[in-house]
């Protein structure tokens, strides 16, 4: 058989998945007949992980702040220290659970980014998994305040000055 | 219809008749078999492109791989293979496949088929639909395996149909606008899903309205795609394994 594809893949930038031809994300969509989301799979639970428990909008959804390749980050409020956090959560696949894969990624995530010490990088706070090994965790600072992408979006690009400011 | 035996399985875990059920049925003579073809027929088109990539993947050309794929309908049709399958070993995916290669082994019958042009007369195929085939074919052609290649394309073509039922669905309540803006909550994309706010505004809405609108497009896809793979298996406990099986082929490669 064939090895070589005709065409550079698009990747999913929600599962890191490649997409189809018509753009759409395969294995996206097939999860989403599992269940999908937490915030569908549980409307009406109260979602705590540790510490941390996230913050539900006025219609009892979930509030999202955004989704990567790993995971889906919330609003979420530390209950101890009480302050609001941003909380990055994965669901481990129940064939997953047995091999610590998946946690052992999210750890080495987690840990790359708490190694960092910078202003304009949000600090981590706490890594953990749920009791029966669904879903990992780690909670971080939250940054108020509109994306990087939003700004760019509504004014063009930055000036060199301020893009060295954010960036380095 | 007869109450389809159980064979094992707990009568409350059989769906009512999905078209599989329905085959299955035709094999231990309890319905008609004209119910039973046209049950498979229709599944058959939904499924044409990954039985047509799997040809091609045994390096028939374009062409060929067209006849021999509408002629593979035609042979389980007149022998009624269909008629022989064993509940116990599995869904109308296994069945197919298993089928398909059986019918590839059989050089006679591939070149009978060849020679007479092919079984185009079984099932009435769009251009379009050819060329999604073909499509779906060139996608998948670095999978490891032919096995694999057909399951990736199964998986494709699953949730293509389980899409378009959804967008029928939008169409007939007058909401396409708002299927296909929101399409991207349950498909995916490249970039960063856009934010909320941003879009509620775009399309004259509060952001709460649109969190439930993007619930309930989750939610009636997921039943969409669920009744999609009920078609296509026995109990409802396998609708789960379906979609578990094809997702692990799809993300190992």
């Amino acid at each position: 058989m064939a090895t070589s594809r005709a065409s550079a893949v698009t990747i999913c930038s929600i599962c890191g998945e490649p997409l189809n031809a018509k753009g759409d994300c395969v294995a996206c969509l097939l999860r989403r007949g599992l269940g999908g989301s937490i915030a569908e799979n549980e409307p009406s639970a109260s979602l705590v992980f540790g510490d941390f428990e996230i913050v539900r909008h006025e219609d009892g959804s979930f509030c999202e702040l955004g989704r990567g390749a790993f995971g889906v980050t919330y609003l979420a409020v530390d209950n101890v220290l009480r302050r609001k956090v941003a909380l990055k959560v994965i669901d481990v696949p129940a064939a997953a659970r047995g091999s610590n894969t998946m946690r052992e990624r999210f750890l080495r995530e987690a840990r790359a980014a708490a190694a960092l010490r910078h202003p304009n990088v949000a600090a981590i706070y706490q890594f953990g998994a749920s009791p029966n090994g669904s879903r990992c965790f780690y909670a971080m600072e939250l940054i108020q305040g509109e994306t990087l992408e939003t700004r760019v979006r509504r004014d063009g690009p930055l000036n060199p000055k301020l893009a060295l400011e954010i960036a380095i | 219809m007869k109450t389809l035996a159980t064979n094992g399985c707990r009568q409350s875990d059989l769906f009512p008749s999905t078209h599989w059920s329905v085959v299955l049925a035709a094999g231990r003579s309890e319905v008609e078999p004209e119910t039973a073809q046209s049950a498979l027929a229709e599944l058959c088109q939904t499924y044409w492109a990954p039985l047509y990539s799997f040809v091609r993947s045994r390096g028939h050309s374009v062409h060929d791989a067209q006849d021999l794929t509408q002629s593979f309908f035609a042979y389980l049709i007149e022998r009624k293979i269909y008629a022989c399958v064993d509940r116990q070993k599995g869904r109308f995916r296994s069945f197919l496949l298993a089928s398909l290669k059986n019918f590839l082994a059989d050089a006679s019958d591939r070149e009978r088929t060849l020679k007479r042009g092919g079984g185009q007369n079984f099932l009435p195929l769009h251009e379009e639909q050819i060329k999604e085939a073909e499509s779906l074919f060139q996608n998948h052609r670095g999978a490891s395996t032919e096995d694999r290649l057909f399951d990736r394309s199964w998986a494709e073509a699953l949730v293509t149909a389980g899409l378009e039922r959804l967008s029928a669905d939008y169409r007939s309540e007058a909401k396409e606008k708002l299927f296909s803006e929101l399409k991207i909550f349950v498909a995916g994309c490249a970039g960063p899903p856009p934010a909320y706010a941003e879009l509620a505004v775009r399309l004259g809405m509060t952001e709460s309205t649109l969190r439930s609108h993007v619930t309930r497009l989750r939610a009636r896809y997921r039943e969409a795609l669920r009744a999609e793979v009920r078609r296509t298996v026995d109990t409802e406990a396998e609708v789960d394994e379906e979609l578990h099986e094809l997702l692990r082929v799809l993300t190992r490669g």
